[in-house]
């Protein structure tokens, strides 16, 4: 992976100094051209040199100054054996209305299709599984064991959760995730798997909580916005959940809500049936982003690349002290 | 490469030093291509230049060519990267430990404490036989007629205390109540031949004898096989036999045939271990503790890069150089 990072060392501000640096060096310059100019009328190429070779070397220097600047910063690359890849916990609502007929065939099956496919192509992440519904259940702490998280997502249904509080509590399934990865002190992904009903109504607010404490929260909605009927089986028996005024419960995906979740929890908010689009959020976003953020903390695992611009630097500093000041 | 070197300071890429040689060609360059400035200012031309007497400012001028070359020389010594290397204690190895913990109805018996089922007896001790194992990774499998993967190994300990903390036994009226050892110690297998930890380790924790891989029952793991399984895949199997056996109708206690169990864990490699009481069964968790001691990896070396010092020391010579360039010295040199 072509993944770039800087290291800066706790004394980089110092750096800032180079440009006022810079400056200062033009001012002091120009000050003496001008002197010499007073005292030479005219003739002062003779002894500064030529304009068009004087600015050519101030252009070396600078890019010279510039290179060695970027070198202090230490640029980085992964190593072979760098840990790239995030920790993820996934937050799978089993709710009822999970089990609506707007998914393939239901939000809940899509989702764990979704869930399956990036399990299997997911490979060096840690895996968390929390169900969630009023409640949260911890099914699975963090574990690089993909094939078991496997198994206990094949447990989970809608309706897993019995408990007394019903409805989906997004705000207490994003703490819990991010109580998960503090446990074992590491900071990474909560992907929030549902349909968006927020009953509780504290889920932006966790979300910003968990984004300060550095986990990402994206959310990945199931289902339409214009919604389905809940199914329900019943001794065999297919039928529609109702309310308590006997009419069918038509549950509809919440997309403005899960959008403000996920730009309150930094993170991404996703509505893709794509059995692959899980796979290829954590490739193209989660991956990165973990590589580049182990990158910026790690001493381990990298391979120092500041030889490039210090070389750089040299070689642009000699090509000016080789350049002629005057035409010969 | 460097990990087999002395600590102390020492040059990661020497062979960034050879370009010395281009710096002295450029020394060289430049003292050849130093056109000399005539005074215009001088009355009486060169020859009356040449009576005049030389100035401190002309001596000195070839300071800032000299600074400007020993900044060269300076980036030069960073790229070689100066490293500092300093020794660090070996790393802690952790394990693979998987606790496979019988939940079937006999583990309510009261013979280990007269308060507390052998199931919660169980639990609390396992509990802080795990949490004493900081640098394992812990992992849960459940048994009676079926086994349940509660939790697989992770490094979250408080996690895996909690899910032991909510294993229940199963109802004695039900069809799961039985005692499945192979097909747990299978499961548990299964789990930890993916593992990549240097050691992998199952305890076995059990009141009774296997009664569901019997002689009518072939396409079920006995739990001979399990442990031959697990000898394959290099993990050993620590087994414990909780309690003084079987309560008969009358109150008298039956012992168990630990027979199987026994073979189970010696042809894994591991060690069988009877607990009749509370006591026996912390030491036991004490022994086991003690026969899968912490490993240590190679010891090995902290590379620190001092590449910024001689960096920051060309930065201030050129800057030197400049200010000398462009100051009254620039006009003599």
């Amino acid at each position: 992976m072509n993944v770039w990072a800087l290291q800066p060392p706790t004394w980089w501000p110092a750096l800032l100094l180079l440009p006022a640096f810079l400056w200062c060096g033009y001012r002091w310059a120009l000050r003496h051209y001008r002197e010499v100019h007073a005292e030479l009328h005219g003739r002062e190429d003779a002894l500064l040199g030529t304009r068009r070779f004087v600015r050519t070397r101030a252009t070396l220097a600078v890019m010279s100054v510039a290179s060695i600047a970027l070198a202090l910063l230490r640029p980085v690359q992964p190593g072979r054996e760098a840990q790239l890849a995030p920790d993820i916990v996934l937050c799978v609502d089993v709710s009822r209305s999970m089990a609506a007929g707007d998914g393939d065939p239901t939000r809940f099956d899509a989702m764990q299709q979704q869930v399956r496919n990036l399990l299997q192509s997911g490979i060096g992440s840690r895996y968390a599984l929390l169900a969630f519904a009023g409640d949260v259940q911890a099914v699975a702490p963090l574990t690089a064991d993909r094939e078991a998280i496997l198994w206990l997502l094949d447990e989970l249904a809608p309706g897993a959760i019995a408990s007394g509080a019903g409805g989906t509590n997004l705000g207490a399934a994003i703490e819990a995730a991010a109580n998960r990865l503090e446990r074992v002190a590491t900071r990474g992904e909560l992907l929030l798997l549902t349909d968006g009903e927020d009953f509780a109504g504290t889920a932006e607010q966790a979300a910003a909580v968990a984004a300060e404490n550095g986990h990402r929260v994206h959310c990945i909605g199931y289902g339409t916005a214009a919604g389905s009927k809940i199914v329900i089986e019943q001794d065999g028996e297919q039928s529609f959940l109702q309310d308590a005024a006997g009419q069918d419960v038509v549950t509809r995906l919440d997309v403005d809500s899960l959008a403000t979740v996920a730009a309150a929890g930094s993170g991404t908010f996703l509505h893709d049936p794509d059995p692959a689009a899980l796979v290829a959020l954590w490739r193209d976003t989660l991956v990165p982003f973990a590589a580049k953020r182990h990158l910026a903390a790690s001493d381990t695992d990298v391979v120092q690349r500041f030889t490039w611009p210090l070389l750089a630097g040299l070689l642009l500093l000699m090509l000016r002290m080789c350049l002629p000041e005057r035409r010969r | 490469m460097i990990a087999v070197v002395e600590a102390g300071l020492h040059w990661r890429e020497p062979w960034w030093l050879g370009l010395s040689v281009l710096v002295l060609l450029v020394g060289v360059l430049r003292i050849r291509h130093r056109t000399r400035v005539a005074l215009a200012t001088t009355t009486g031309g060169p020859a009356g230049a040449a009576r005049l007497p030389i100035t401190w400012r002309q001596r000195l001028r070839w300071l800032p060519g000299g600074l400007q070359m020993l900044a060269l020389l300076a980036l030069l010594a960073a790229l070689a990267r100066p490293v500092v290397v300093e020794s660090e204690p070996p790393a802690r190895l952790g394990r693979d430990v998987l606790l496979c913990f019988d939940r079937s109805s006999s583990m309510a018996a009261l013979d280990l404490d007269p308060v507390q089922t052998r199931l919660t007896v169980g639990k609390q001790l396992a509990a802080e036989f795990l949490l004493g194992r900081v640098d394992d990774r812990l992992g849960i499998v459940t048994f009676a007629r079926f086994a349940d993967l509660v939790c697989p190994p992770t490094a979250d300990h408080t996690a895996v205390t909690e899910l032991l903390d909510g294993v229940q036994l199963v109802d004695p009226e039900g069809p799961e109540d039985a005692t499945a050892i192979g097909a747990a110690i299978g499961m548990a297998a299964n789990l930890l031949q993916r593992s990549t930890a240097v050691g992998k380790v199952i305890v076995l924790l059990t009141d009774g004898e296997e009664n569901v891989a019997t002689a009518g029952a072939p396409d079920q793991i006995a739990p001979l096989h399990a442990g031959q399984w697990c000898r394959d895949h290099g993990i050993r199997v620590h087994a414990i036999a909780l309690g003084r056996g079987e309560q008969a109708a009358d109150g008298t206690w039956r012992a168990l045939d630990t027979t199987a169990v026994q073979k189970l864990a010696k042809i894994s490699g591991g060690r069988f271990f009877p607990a009749a009481d509370a006591k026996t069964l912390r030491s036991v968790y004490a022994e086991i503790d003690q026969l899968e001691a912490v490993q240590f990896a190679e010891p090995g070396v902290r590379v620190i890069e001092w590449f910024a010092l001689p960096t920051w020391f060309a930065l201030c010579l050129l800057a030197l150089a400049h200010v000398l360039k462009h100051s009254r010295m620039a006009v003599v040199s």
